[in-house]
């Protein structure tokens, strides 16, 4: 555990003083829903009923832009080499980046997404709803998306490939989760798709980090 | 009592083989049947020209890639099977530096000492003193030269406890002095029953110390 926290800590710190870099992702994020009532209409029906869609898709494009950041500089400088030559569990050492990412990236977009989300004239009753499925779903997008960058690390240009290989995996989470927020919109019952969501969390929590570990194998060999 | 006995004198002695080691990159083979073998207070150093494999033999003695065939085993086991009691023994600087430009020396250093704890106290100033950049702690890794990045990658020998080294061109872009410091610290590692395999394209000065050339 101790191995966990460490990289934790480092990965946060580097984080921290690449805000810049860090900041790019959630800076598209914010253009890109305050371009839309400027764009479509500030017709305010038409606005609401697009606003679970386009949060979610603006949500799940800036988790896409960010996650090359996981793996790209470490494996660039030598740095990820090292790390997977440290004695102990390589599962921590992949986990432990996978939640600086999530704490770097998919937390920010949590707080933001219900700021942005008046600007859509977002019905605030359903509120909890966008809060509760991006607090699930942010996690699956960063546990996924890490695997295919894992695949491509070794490629030159891998950026364009591994978006490829993430995006379909991407798309189950994104139908469930637009779907629960449309249900709770309409006030209908929505633990089904939170469950849905938090099983698919589990699962690729408990799955991924062993696929990540075999993909770097691959880049490495 | 006999049984940890027993167990310092294996610690004591280690033992690298490689048996029929072979290479493939693309479809061309770099090496084949390639056999060595390295025990306690020696030294291997690699030779051989540009694109011959020094590297890709280096990283597959790590673990960090497998060999298409022939195995490579630490103490009669295979590394495979014991990847991380080997990974305890060993420390390998590649010819990355490994050194996040972002931060300064000092957290550089901190974070050397992180991941590898050693036995030795000693603080980040003696550390930063030994690889001679004492004054520059607080300097952004970005603005070092690629010397003085080395030195810091390098940093590592200095508080290592690991038996076996595997340094991929250490002397790279190091000055005369400091060219010095490394050949000694070498030998103090050699003379304490360490091992070390590394590649150079200039000689490297190893005293008295058993070192054997390997041709690839």
């Amino acid at each position: 555990m101790q191995l966990f926290y460490s990289i934790l800590y480092r990965d946060l710190m580097l984080a921290i003083r690449r805000r810049r870099e860090l900041a790019n992702p959630l800076v598209f994020f914010v253009i890109v829903v305050s371009l839309f009532p400027l764009g479509v209409s500030p017709d305010q029906d038409l606005l609401s009923k697009m606003a679970p869609g386009v949060i979610w898709v603006t949500a799940l494009l800036a988790t896409l832009m960010s996650m090359d950041a996981m793996f790209r500089s470490d494996y660039d400088d030598g740095s990820l080499e090292q790390l997977l030559l440290l004695p102990g569990p390589k599962i921590l050492l992949i986990g432990a980046k996978i939640t600086a990412h999530w704490l770097s990236i998919g937390l920010p977009l949590i707080v933001l997404a219900p700021i942005m989300s008046l600007l859509l004239y977002f019905p605030t009753h359903a509120m909890g709803s966008l809060i509760i499925t991006l607090l699930i779903s942010t996690p699956i997008l960063s546990l996924l998306g890490s695997v295919g960058i894992a695949l491509t690390l070794s490629l030159r240009s891998g950026g364009i490939l591994s978006s490829l290989l993430i995006l379909p995996f991407y798309i189950p989470v994104l139908i469930f989760s637009t779907m629960a927020i449309n249900a709770s919109v309409n006030s209908l019952p929505v633990s089904g798709y939170y469950a849905l969501l938090g099983a698919f969390l589990i699962v690729s929590a408990l799955l991924i980090p062993f696929a990540v570990v075999a993909a770097l194998k691959v880049s490495y060999n | 009592m006999s049984a940890i006995h027993q167990q310092s004198v294996i610690q004591d002695n280690c033992q690298l083989v490689a048996k029929t080691l072979t290479c493939e990159r693309g479809s061309r083979i770099l090496f084949e049947n390639l056999e060595f073998s390295l025990s306690s207070g020696q030294a291997m150093i690699i030779q051989g020209s540009n694109g011959a494999g020094k590297t890709s033999l280096l990283r597959i003695i790590t673990g960090l890639s497998q060999p298409v065939g022939g195995i490579i085993s630490w103490n009669q086991q295979n590394i495979e099977k014991i990847a991380e009691e080997f990974q305890k023994q060993l420390l390998y600087i590649g010819h990355l530096a490994a050194v996040k430009t972002e931060l300064t020396v000092r957290e550089n250093l901190q974070l050397l000492k992180r991941f590898w704890p050693s036995d030795t106290e000693g603080s980040i100033a003696d550390l930063a003193d030994s690889i001679g950049l004492h004054q520059r702690l607080s300097v952004s890794c970005s603005r070092l030269s690629a010397g003085q990045l080395r030195r810091v990658s390098l940093a590592r020998l200095f508080i290592s406890t690991q038996k076996l080294w595997i340094l991929d061109e250490p002397l790279m872009a190091l000055d005369v002095d400091f060219i010095g410091v490394v050949e000694k610290c070498l030998q103090n590692h050699l003379k304490s029953r360490g091992m070390a395999i590394l590649t150079t394209h200039r000689g490297i000065d190893l005293g008295e110390q058993a070192s054997f050339i390997f041709d690839l």
